[in-house]
């Protein structure tokens, strides 16, 4: 045991880079690697607003190989410590003497524009020296303050199986959050102890900050929306020689596809967004109706849910809203805040989920009432009117301006009555009518079935037929659905309006006809039928 | 006010003028200009000098021409321009009035 401790600590294996820094060819530990690489990347950081931003960083990358190379004579692999002190010798960026001279006017607006971050002191960054993807669950249990990752990765993985979304939000947060690229985003995504010396590093830093904004505004967008990438990944790629030039393009080409993928994932997301957005305001403003009819509905969750969609659609089109001005205006969104948005953005769909997942519970069991009226056929045509009805007796429901004696059963899907003819056997006249409707349990189901308004009524020679159903008071539409079969004995003359006519799609081709027999093969114009002329033929029929 | 602040701006000030005063004389690599400085303990951290040469030539009071060295990448050589030379003659003025007003006042 202890042999193996020993040789953890003393003799691990490292890769070895060859690299060229500054023109200088050196040897160095893999782990010595990333620190000078992270010092490198704080100090393009740094001077990347300078226009002598190329002449200042290749002096000191030359004399830091300079450093570097002094024990390399002998064969020396460049270590960490060796690394260490050079990076002490030369200083970090923000020791440097270069500071130019700061408004004192603009340095007290700073302090209250950048309060909340030196407050909260944490950053959201992804971490991708830690990343299983894109380094999302590692950032964000960084930002929380949770030591293991591995928690919210688990957390993530539940939510796929649970609702799905979380394939969705972690794209969405891939895009959105920036990825820590240097040891002091690294820092400020552990979040770092607000003391007096990094107080006046944020105020200055802010301050170049703020100067530099409009300055840069041009070439910024000219060299973003170009997509060529941070500056920070050319640099890297050009003054690091690393050994193996093949598997580093291959590296970088990847890179640049994936990079490119989550633009046209991040455009393709902003449209739907915009379109989902706009479909909400059309759905909020005309669909309420249709939400009252959920089966679960009371006004106060028509409200509910009327939020949780208004937040689950209109946040991301906000955080796109805000990503799209960050190109323009290079500012921060506060990471309070857009913890607190994301909270309640997770939130509504847990809450919407609910919503869903107890209006589908309404629909679990399903229950069929079927009632036979008898029906005089004593008459010597029997004449067929459709009546049309408001859906569902509710007066608010009343607001929706159709005219009900005049529409068309079409206007009504979902509604309207399953109509049928059939001959008779036994040469009786009677109908058939079926209910049926849907709720959690059966009982539930045949008294919510039993309260839909459906039935026939005949007033001597007129049999007035429902084309829809009529709901109760205070019902919602769980599925309901009704069906009227009518048993005719052969030899009666029966007559159809143009309602029922439109409904039963296998009289077009008999328009003209107003009077039908039923005969051995179905329905057929009666003989003493004068074709064209429907005032004689009800004058005549009933001589 | 504070006495860092101020400390910095002349120690920057100061800088500039070694910094002009050794080109002045020869051509000189940033190297150097480094262990003369530390030897005088003017510098905390040697990065400081870079961001400074570079204000220097584009200021346009010094130039800069590449050299072979034995060992190693060409290297940039600093050397004062005409306009530098005229300059360090005012700065040194300047300097050696300041020295003289502190030293009578304190």
């Amino acid at each position: 045991m202890l042999l193996t401790n020993q040789l953890k600590t003393n003799q691990r294996m490292n890769n070895i880079f060859h690299i060229n820094l500054g023109g200088i060819p050196l040897t160095i530990d893999e782990d010595a690697y990333k620190i000078l690489k992270d010092y490198l990347l704080d100090l393009h950081n740094h001077f990347k607003d300078s226009e002598e931003k190329e002449e200042i960083t290749d002096g000191i990358e030359q004399r830091l190989g300079e450093l570097l190379s002094e024990n390399q004579d002998n064969g020396a692999i460049v270590s960490i410590s060796m690394v260490e002190n050079a990076i002490e010798l030369m200083g970090r960026p923000s020791e440097f003497l270069d500071e130019e001279p700061d408004d004192s006017a603009e340095k007290t607006e700073d302090k209250s524009f950048d309060w909340s971050s030196l407050k909260f002191g944490r950053r959201l960054f992804r971490d991708q020296d830690d990343n299983v993807l894109g380094g999302v669950c590692s950032g964000l249990s960084a930002y929380l303050g949770i030591k293991e990752p591995v928690f919210m990765r688990i957390i993530f993985l539940i939510l796929i199986f649970g609702f799905g979304v979380s394939i969705f939000f972690y794209l969405l947060l891939w895009i959105i959050i920036p990825e820590a690229k240097s040891n002091s985003d690294r820092l400020k995504m552990r979040g770092e102890p607000v003391n007096v010396d990094n107080l006046s590093k944020i105020i200055t830093e802010q301050a170049n900050r703020l100067g530099k904004k409009f300055q840069n505004l041009g070439e910024d967008l000219s060299e973003k929306m170009g997509g060529k990438g941070s500056s920070n990944k050319g640099f890297a790629s050009k003054e690091f020689n690393i050994d193996n030039e093949f598997i580093r393009t291959i590296i970088d080409g990847i890179s640049k596809v994936f990079q490119f993928i989550k633009k046209a994932i991040g455009s393709i997301g902003l449209f739907y967004f915009a379109l989902l957005w706009v479909l909400l305001f059309i759905g909020l403003n005309k669909g309420h109706i249709a939400l009252d009819l959920l089966p679960s509905a009371t006004a106060t969750s028509n409200l509910y849910t009327m939020i949780t969609l208004a937040l689950i659609i209109g946040l991301p089109i906000f955080f796109f809203g805000y990503k799209f001005s960050q190109l323009i205006f290079k500012s921060k969104l506060n990471s309070t805040v857009s913890g607190v948005l994301v909270g309640t953005w997770i939130a509504s769909i847990i809450g919407f989920s609910f919503i869903v997942s107890k209006n589908v519970s309404e629909y679990a069991e399903s229950s069929t009432i079927t009632e036979t009226i008898v029906l005089d056929a004593n008459h010597e045509t029997i004449q067929f009117t459709g009546l049309v009805k408001p859906f569902i007796n509710q007066p608010e429901l009343k607001q929706i301006s159709i005219d009900f004696k005049e529409s068309n059963i079409d206007d009504f899907v979902g509604f309207e009555t399953n109509i049928q003819f059939k001959e008779s056997k036994d040469d009786s006249f009677y109908c058939l009518i079926n209910k049926t409707a849907r709720a959690k349990n059966k009982k539930l189901a045949s008294q919510r079935a039993e309260s839909i308004d459906l039935s026939l009524e005949q007033n001597n020679d007129e049999v007035i037929i429902p084309l829809n159903l009529q709901l109760a008071v205070n019902d919602k539409f769980v599925a309901q659905s009704g069906g009227i079969t009518i048993f005719i004995p052969k030899g009666i003359q029966v007559s159809f309006d143009d309602r029922v006519m439109k409904s039963m799609p296998y009289f077009a081709d008999m328009e003209s006809c107003k009077v039908f027999q039923l005969t051995d093969d179905g329905f057929n114009c009666a003989k003493n039928n004068p074709i064209n002329s429907s005032e004689e033929v009800i004058e005549e029929t009933t001589l | 006010m504070k006495a860092e602040n101020t400390k910095a701006q002349m120690r920057k000030g100061v800088l500039e003028m070694c910094i002009l005063g050794m080109a002045a004389k020869q051509e000189v690599y940033p190297s150097d200009i480094i262990n003369k400085l530390k030897e005088s303990e003017l510098i905390v951290v040697e990065g400081t000098l870079y961001p400074l040469l570079s204000r220097l030539k584009k200021a346009n009071l010094v130039d800069y021409s590449w050299k072979e060295s034995k060992a190693g990448p060409p290297r940039k050589y600093y050397r004062t321009t005409d306009e530098g030379n005229s300059f360090l003659l005012k700065l040194k003025e300047n300097w050696l009035q300041l020295v003289n007003a502190v030293d009578q006042s304190t």
